[in-house]
């Protein structure tokens, strides 16, 4: 049985780590190679780094070589993408893994073309989402959630899905940094919608008791995380020994 | 073709010189062969046709008795055929590969999932039995065939995830994207001296 | 909270799991350790190690010490054991006690051994302080980095590659299963694992230097050396405790009797029944409480399943001496704050941010621990 997977959510922006709230005030968290070094000398399950300071891919390139040095579990980079060719460049170059939002929804087209050559186990389609309360509903948000988009969450979802995603990542903007829990909700719904896809969720991890819920409520594969290894005393080994105390079932090297 | 650069680091890690071959006339130097893999069944017999043809890459690794690791599709590579695509494989470990099959099951197989060890083999020393290995993939060994099959490990249907023939050993998981006893098996390949 | 059956210790602390019969893995780790291990082929491999280094360096051994029971008993050991020529390695966290500080002199005069001590500057490691207690509730950074980096830029610079650390890890945490039969390195994945909260010195680097005035060249001490200059020399970095078997109150009665090395008191514990734990820091009361705000536990627990492990307490006797000693506001809070320059509330309030669930702290049903008698005696900085 596969198990479930706690991923550290890393964005990189001039040449370092940071890490913000609601998509903004970023604070530095250090250095990307030492801290995917730290994060694989903790065994985290796979590394998901994403390029928030240009809209070009190049920041990503200038560190995957030192990465793929230090990191002997997948990692899955994104943020920038901005063509097919990017996203086969960075899987030439060492990723393991592709994550695709804005590109998604500019070239649907390029999300297949990047599935066949790549294949669909390297590609993750990433939707970032804010709850709108006037609609009742949450609004898909692209470019680092710049740009509102009129496409609902089902409707990207399901696309993601024909198109060829291998796995969809959804966060809320809304939770992300402010360390108070996951949205299960979203979470939920996401898995209902495309019951056979891997679904990694994020935005709002503060403690283990945030996945715990997460994994008991939501069908959820995989918890990528951000503030609660960045400003607490924690870490992967430790959030899975509490894990475990309550039978969730990480992986065991 | 998929991603080189990992395993390439691995053997890297371990203290040996890994070379990237593009024809059948590096073999010579070579002594161990690791045949990696991420992508499509076709596309990567097509790139392997292109360094010589399947049944002269076969006729040497077989008579020289190179040990050879197959990873992932490169372990699909090396048996008969697969579902995926329609190459025929290099048919050094016998058996076929199919697209895997389960209720309501998720595919691709994506995710660290339990290795149980059914036999003993060289490249498995110290490694632990039911520790979870990276698996990615939607093709499988799902027929599992003996006595070659080392390891089988469940994912909508048992499967093979570690086969092994003579000085042939193939995985269906990424040991270099496994960390500590990912690691560990590919010390022991390096160590191997392709006698089973 | 989650508790061990056998010794107590509760869910919120580090890598505890608990099996079916509700038994930790740290206990599991210690029966292991009673029952499973070939105590004389592991000495054996000592013997072998220590063979294999002696006379071909400048020294036979680096051995980092604090002064505590653990390096005195590992220095004394290696000494007495086997004649080693060790070069000793101090990394000086910057709160060395009077008793500690003569026990040092003590037993380095006694043992005939060169001392190498290096203390960093104490401006940077109060900017450290704050910075690791902000982001991971511990603000011990600079000492648990210093403490294992450092000795390994020494080992370099001397050209000396076999380090021998005191107790390996598993006897309280793990990190490092001892059922899992490896052998505990003490390197940078290590280091990484857990040693540097996982923080690295590059890490900390960019956290501190938007409002600190930061010499690149400051946070050398807290360095892990490159790999590749560690593999060039063949460095061999192991815990004496992976080949004997350790016993903290056995060891501390030895280096008591054989090198007159004296306990002391330690803020916030029961002074008589535990005089050998802990006395080389006079912020471990600051550190304990920190932890018992965080976790919900302290150092009388963790001394408490040390000796229920063994057998030398009952659970009442335990029970009654948490109750009696834990959870104390520590007299030297005030010099921690004056430090830092904090009050009192924002230190509370930094702290609550990294407090471990499920537990919740209360902070008004507080007590005050007793001072101990060199509490003068420490640094002020208005003075």
């Amino acid at each position: 049985m596969v198990k479930k997977r706690l991923i550290p959510l890393m964005l990189l922006k001039d040449g370092r780590l940071v890490k913000g709230k609601q998509f903004s005030s970023y604070k530095d968290v250090g250095d990307p190679v030492k801290s995917a070094a730290v994060y694989n000398s903790q065994l985290a399950d796979e590394l998901i780094i994403l390029n928030i300071g240009s809209s070009s891919i190049q920041p990503l390139l200038d560190i995957l070589d030192e990465l793929s040095k230090v990191c002997f579990m997948p990692i899955a980079l994104g943020g920038g993408i901005r063509s097919v060719e990017d996203a086969v460049t960075l899987i030439r170059h060492g990723a393991d893994k592709v994550v695709v939002n804005t590109l998604c929804k500019r070239m649907p087209t390029a999300i297949s073309r990047i599935s066949e050559l790549v294949g669909r186990q390297a590609l993750i389609c990433a939707i970032d989402v804010r709850w709108d309360e006037e609609l009742g509903d949450y609004v898909v948000y692209t470019e680092s959630g710049k740009c509102k988009e009129t496409i609902s969450l089902n409707e990207s979802i399901q696309t993601m899905s024909e198109l060829g995603a291998g796995e969809i990542f959804i966060q809320s903007i809304d939770r992300d940094g402010t360390a108070q829990g996951y949205d299960v909700e979203l979470a939920s719904r996401v898995v209902e919608i495309a019951p056979k896809l891997p679904v990694i969720a994020a935005g709002g991890c503060g403690d283990y008791r945030h996945l715990k819920e997460l994994f008991l409520d939501a069908d959820v594969e995989a918890a990528a995380c951000g503030s609660i290894f960045n400003f607490s005393d924690s870490n992967p080994i430790r959030a899975k020994a509490f894990l475990n105390n309550y039978d969730i079932k990480l992986k065991k090297v | 073709m998929g991603n080189l650069t990992s395993v390439s680091n691995a053997v890297y890690e371990m203290g040996e010189d890994p070379i990237w071959i593009s024809n059948l006339e590096q073999l010579d130097d070579v002594t161990h062969l690791i045949l990696p893999g991420v992508g499509h069944y076709s596309n990567a017999f097509v790139n392997l046709n292109s360094i010589g043809t399947a049944a002269q890459l076969v006729q040497i690794l077989s008579s020289r008795q190179i040990p050879v690791l197959g990873v992932c599709l490169g372990m699909q590579l090396m048996m008969e055929d697969s579902e995926e695509g329609d190459g025929k494989g290099l048919g050094l470990i016998p058996g076929k590969c199919n697209l895997l099959q389960g209720e309501n099951l998720r595919l691709p197989h994506v995710g660290w999932n339990q290795v149980v060890v059914q036999k003993d083999h060289p490249v498995l020393e110290d490694v632990k039995s039911d520790r979870d290995f990276y698996f990615v993939h939607s093709y499988a060994s799902t027929q599992i065939t003996e006595p070659w099959v080392i390891a089988t490990s469940f994912h909508g249907q048992k499967f093979a995830s570690i086969i092994a023939k003579d000085n042939f050993i193939g995985m269906q998981f990424h040991p270099e994207k496994s960390q500590t006893n990912g690691l560990r098996i590919i010390e022991n390949f390096i160590n191997w001296d392709g006698k089973w | 909270m989650k508790q061990c059956s056998k010794c107590g210790l509760p869910e919120t602390y580090e890598t505890i799991e608990y099996d079916n019969e509700g038994v930790c893995n740290i206990c599991r780790q210690q029966d292991y350790r009673d029952e499973s291990i070939d105590w004389d082929k592991k000495k054996d491999q000592l013997d072998e190690l220590v063979s294999k280094y002696r006379g071909k360096h400048a020294y036979d051994c680096i051995v980092p010490f604090s002064g505590g029971k653990d390096s005195t008993f590992t220095l004394n050991y290696l000494v007495k054991e086997y004649g080693l020529k060790p070069l000793v390695v101090q990394f000086n966290h910057g709160f060395m006690r009077p008793i500690l500080k003569e026990n040092n002199e003590r037993t380095f005069k006694k043992l005939g051994v060169d001392v190498h001590s290096f203390t960093p500057n104490w401006r940077v490691v109060k900017r450290l302080m704050l910075e690791a207690l902000i982001r991971k509730g511990d603000f011990c950074w600079h000492c648990h980095t210093g403490i294992f980096a450092y000795p390994m830029q020494v080992a370099l610079r001397y050209q000396v590659p076999l380090i021998f650390w005191g107790e390996p890890s598993s006897e309280y945490t793990a990190y490092y299963d001892v059922r899992d039969e490896e052998e505990e390195l003490v390197d940078e994945t290590r280091f990484n694992r857990y040693v540097n909260l996982g923080i690295t010195a590059e890490d900390m680097a960019g956290m501190i230097k938007s409002d600190f005035e930061l010499d690149p060249r400051d946070l050398d001490p807290y360095t892990y050396p490159p790999l590749r200059e560690l593999k060039k020399l063949k460095y061999r970095s192991v815990c004496l405790g992976s080949y004997i078997p350790w016993d903290v109150k056995k060891q501390s009665k030895l280096i008591m009797d054989e090198l007159g090395w004296k306990g002391d008191q330690v803020e916030g514990m029961p002074w008589e029944l535990y005089p050998y734990e802990k006395i080389e820091c006079y912020m471990q009361g600051v550190r304990d409480y920190i932890k018992y705000l965080k976790r919900g536990y302290s150092r009388v627990s963790q001394m408490m399943a040390l000796d229920l492990r063994k057998d030398r307490i009952s659970k009442n006797d335990a029970a009654q001496l948490v109750n009696d000693y834990e959870g104390r506001r520590p007299p030297s809070l005030d010099l921690f704050l004056e430090y830092l320059g904090l009050t009192e509330d924002e230190f509370n309030q930094i702290v609550l941010k990294t407090v471990v669930p499920p537990f919740q702290p209360d902070f008004d049903k507080l007590e005050n621990a007793p001072k101990t008698w060199d509490f003068d005696q420490w640094f002020r900085e208005n003075n």
